[in-house]
């Protein structure tokens, strides 16, 4: 396998990445890089392949055509280095677990896993539970760690998703539509968060729904519908021209394969 | 037990779902006469002869309580000149299709309803027990019922018939005293009969045993726990020294008896198999009468000798 | 069929040696359901208490990872579907010749059976458009067709009655004997086990698959270890409650435990608790009551531990929701009759 020097280093490399439903393709020939150490949207129309690319490039659905690499590795390779963040409806917020708990399944390593707190009195396992509950500090959500998650406010969840992201100290942040049905408080707070650890040398990949928040708070952005429309710095990218020929009803990939 | 002539049969049969039980069709001619169970059957292919052709629709081994009719089945039904049946809800699931088949014209003829005198029924709490065959004597009277039916159906061999019949019924009564005899020289505290379930009343009556089943005159109910401790219970306390399987009945429940006895520190044995609802591979009902007898006379009579210190051979 | 000898047996032969009955002479039917209650009925019931019990705690275990991950409905669907195995069992050992039932074999279809309904269900959720409640209904439905044809096939087969297939649909719970509480005693443990041992990673995927994935969980491993379990619950379960019945005792202890607990291992544990009290207090029962089937009675003290939970457990019960509903609807109307501030409110 031959990559670019570009691809090796990049956090995120998207190489003709293809993906389909059931032969209604949802991506088409998306080649891509993220920028180290930039916070970096991804915007386009519904359904334009956005939530699927994340996915398809950490393995969870199998493309049709093309790769993901991680420094140049395979997501399998490369998996502690990346955390991710998913949407916050894909969870059943009624679930019986503590914000800590969400945390804490964000700062075991493998074999943790295996046995129950209970059990494994050890060190290590106070070790992911204080930082775990440092992480929630960090989001301003220190008193709510043993709180029921379905007992907190939307603009909580969301935290208590990034802090699970952040205990995995993680050199890459894959997030899907991290500021959705969030307050602005939240919002601020959160931005705040992650422009802090692009400072640091963490990249930001982040599944974005608003235009204007994409343009002004984002460093780069790629228009997505279907097929990669415009990369770059976001003003650059997310221009008129660009996010009109994007949003137009025929712009989508292929709807059907040859 | 029923042997299939060869190892796909079974197999192939019920995948083709289109098998009705074993159905043994003479191939004469005649009136087309369909018996439900072989102590039915039996008896009517005997009396009938070359003159008429007699089909059974349960098989050897199966459990009339719980038959349930294929379409395939109802249109042998239909397409007979006579029906004979038990009655007294022993084909529960054939009911339906049995009033149809008798609206359609067909002659359909309760057998053993029509053979019981109004003082000789028996009924459980829950229902009339059906299990008339296991008394010879009532039951001897069934050919010469089948007899006239036939007659009906084919006056020209009716002489036949009934000559036939008569015949049978000689038998049965002869085998009916022998019976009565067998039991009647066993121990008083020797005569309890315990099976998988309630079949033998007829046969307690007529034979002088005390009979109790796990289950009840139906094998639709299931066993309760409260039953089988009682006759636990009863096991312990009356000494009772065999248990009998059924050919038609899961061994579960008299296995589950067996344990609960054993727990208390009581020796059950397990008296045999009896064939309660169908012949199995003693094929006829005779066979199947004389087989049973064995096997509760073997069980219980040879206790009582052990207890009281005879050679057993 | 497992002999076990009855001296392994003797702290439940010793209460029965001394002539102790289901129900004895001048004993009120409530005294005579304590005694039964405190295992001082005769050696059966105590076998079919312990056995149930033991049933009821496995089944609650894991019914409670099957409901977590959203499949409650699964048990259904492997119920029925281990009936399609255990009729296609039955029809392959009269296929090879032999006469005499097989119940391991019989139980291995169930359980194979059962297992392949989990995993197809997971299958159509994951690979297709219809969403899972969808595929559990399809795949529950189509089981319990192919279930009611398959035993239909066997009833004409030589043995078919014998064999007892027909108690599989209701259930034989009267007729435990000390090898089946033996299986039982097993599995309970095997689930409880497993499920206590994995509890973290099959929260994790039970919470957010995408991110248990991404973790680097054997997400479809944990799925099989699940469908597993799930498959040899229902498989003892079909012969102690009946295919028909062992889907509530899945479903009604993981549900119950949900309305008081607010945690995972705590839910578990107290869904074990419910399913073996449901079968504690139905199997007695049945015990003391004439011509009363034990596995209905277990389903039904399931059910009403369940439907009492629902009205009086604090937090997420109908009652207490009532209550807070009154509180709050009192303090408005106070607020609005004086026109002062807000009431001091919870921060979420």
């Amino acid at each position: 396998m031959i990559l670019r020097s570009s691809e090796a280093r990049a956090p995120l490399a998207l190489r003709s990445l293809s993906v389909a439903y059931r032969g209604v393709p949802a991506l088409w020939d998306v080649s891509w890089e993220a920028r180290e150490g930039a916070m970096t949207a991804i915007v386009g129309p519904n359904g334009a392949g956005k939530s699927t690319l994340l996915n398809a490039a950490m393995g969870g659905l199998r493309p049709l055509a093309g790769e993901a690499f991680f420094w140049g590795q395979s997501f399998a390779d490369a998996r502690s280095r990346v955390a991710y963040v998913p949407q916050r409806e894909s969870v059943d917020w009624d679930f019986p677990v503590t914000a800590l708990e969400v945390v804490e399944m964000g700062a075991a390593r493998r074999l943790d896993w295996l046995l129950p707190a209970w059990v494994r009195r050890g060190a290590a396992d106070r070790g992911h539970r204080r930082e775990a509950r440092a992480c929630l500090e960090d989001l301003g959500l220190g008193a709510f760690a043993d709180r029921p998650i379905g007992q907190l406010s939307g603009g909580q969840q969301q935290r208590v998703f990034l802090a699970r992201a952040l205990a995995q100290r993680a050199d890459l942040l894959l997030l899907d539509e991290p500021f959705a049905g969030v307050d602005s408080e939240t919002e601020d707070a959160l931005f705040q968060r992650l422009r802090q650890l692009c400072t640091e040398g963490t990249t930001v990949v982040a599944v974005h729904h608003d235009l204007e928040t994409a343009r002004s708070r984002f460093d780069d952005a790629m228009l997505l519908a279907g097929s990669v429309v415009a990369t770059g710095p976001a003003t650059e990218a997310l221009s008129e021209d660009n996010v009109q020929r994007a949003f137009a009803p025929d712009s989508r990939a292929p709807r059907q394969l040859a | 037990m029923h042997m299939a002539p060869s190892k796909f049969l079974p197999l192939l049969a019920a995948l083709a779902l289109s098998c009705s039980g074993s159905v043994d069709a003479d191939l004469t001619e005649g009136p087309r006469v369909v018996c439900t169970t072989a102590m039915i059957g039996d008896l009517a292919r005997e009396v009938a002869g070359d003159h008429a052709s007699v089909s059974t629709l349960f098989g050897a081994d199966m459990d009339p309580h719980l038959f349930r009719p294929t379409r395939d089945d109802v249109k042998l039904l239909m397409a007979a000149d006579l029906v004979l049946y038990n009655g007294l809800h022993l084909e529960g699931y054939l009911a339906d299709a049995l009033e149809r088949v008798g609206d359609s014209g067909v002659e359909v003829i309760p057998v053993a309803e029509r053979v019981l005198l109004e003082d000789e029924r028996i009924d459980s709490e829950a229902a009339p027990d059906p299990h008339v065959w296991m008394d010879a004597s009532i039951w001897s009277r069934v050919p010469l019922l089948i007899a006239g039916a036939l007659g009906q159906q084919r006056p020209s061999a009716g002489a036949a018939f009934t000559s036939r019949a008569a015949a049978i019924e000689a038998r049965l009564l002869a085998a009916d005293e022998a019976y009565r005899g067998s039991f009647g020289a066993l121990a008083p505290d020797r005569r309890m009969l315990l099976t998988a379930h309630d079949a033998f009343r007829y046969f307690g009556r007529r034979y002088g045993l005390e009979v109790r089943g796990i289950q009840g005159v139906s094998t639709t109910s299931e066993a309760s726990l409260s039953t089988i401790e009682e006759l636990v219970n009863v096991v312990v306390e009356r000494d009772i020294p065999a248990v009998f399987f059924e050919s038609t009945v899961s061994e579960r429940n008299v296995k589950a008896l067996l344990e609960g006895a054993r727990a208390r520190g009581h020796v059950l044995r397990i008296g045999g198999v009896l064939h309660a609802d169908a012949p199995g591979d003693a094929v006829t009902y005779e066979a199947m009468l004389e087989s049973n007898v064995r096997t509760i006379l073997s069980a219980l009579g040879a206790e009582r000798a052990r207890a009281a210190g005879a050679d057993v051979r | 069929m497992l002999d076990v000898p009855c001296w392994s047996l003797a702290p439940l032969a010793s209460a029965s040696i001394t002539g102790a009955t289901a129900v004895s002479v001048g004993e009120g039917p409530l005294e005579a359901w304590v005694r039964v209650l405190s295992f001082g009925g005769g050696y059966n019931t105590n076998v079919v208490l312990l056995g149930t019990i033991l049933l009821g705690i496995s089944a609650g275990a894991v019914g409670s990872f099957a409901m977590l991950k959203g499949r409650a409905l699964v048990a259904d669907a492997v119920s029925h579907a281990s009936l399609v195995g255990v009729a296609l069992a039955f029809l392959l050992h009269a296929a090879l010749g032999q006469q005499e039932r097989s119940m391991p074999l019989l139980m291995l279809g169930a359980a194979l059976s059962g297992a392949c309904a989990v995993v197809s269900i997971e299958w159509i959720a994951r690979n297709t458009r219809l969403s899972p409640e969808t595929a559990v209904a399809t795949v529950s439905s189509a089981s319990f067709g192919a279930g009611i044809v398959a035993l239909s096939a066997t009833r004409r087969v030589s043995g078919a009655d014998r064999a007892g297939l027909d108690e599989l649909i209701f259930g034989s719970t009267a007729s435990m004997t000390s090898a089946d509480a033996l299986l039982m005693a097993v599995l309970a443990t095997a689930a409880l086990g497993a499920t206590l041992a994995l509890y973290r990673v099959l929260t994790a995927v039970a919470f957010n698959e995408r991110f248990a994935r991404s973790k680097g969980l054997p997400v479809q491993l944990l799925d099989a270890i699940l469908a597993a379990l799930v498959g040899a619950v229902a498989m003892a379960g079909l012969q102690a409650v009946g295919m028909l019945l062992v889907a509530a005792l899945l479903v009604a202890p993981a549900a119950t435990a949900r309305l008081w607990t607010t945690r995972v291992a705590p839910m578990v544990l107290v869904a074990a608790a419910a399913g073996a009290s449901a079968a504690w207090m139905g199997a007695s029962l049945s015990a003391v009551t004439p011509s009363a089937p034990a596995g209905p009675l277990i389903i039904l003290s399931a059910a009403s531990t369940f439907l009492v939970s629902l009205l009086i457990a604090p937090q997420r019960g109908v009652l207490s929701g009532w209550l807070r509903h009154r509180r709050v609807a009192a303090a408005a109307r106070r607020v609005a009759a004086v026109g002062g501030p807000r009431p001091g409110g919870d921060d979420a």
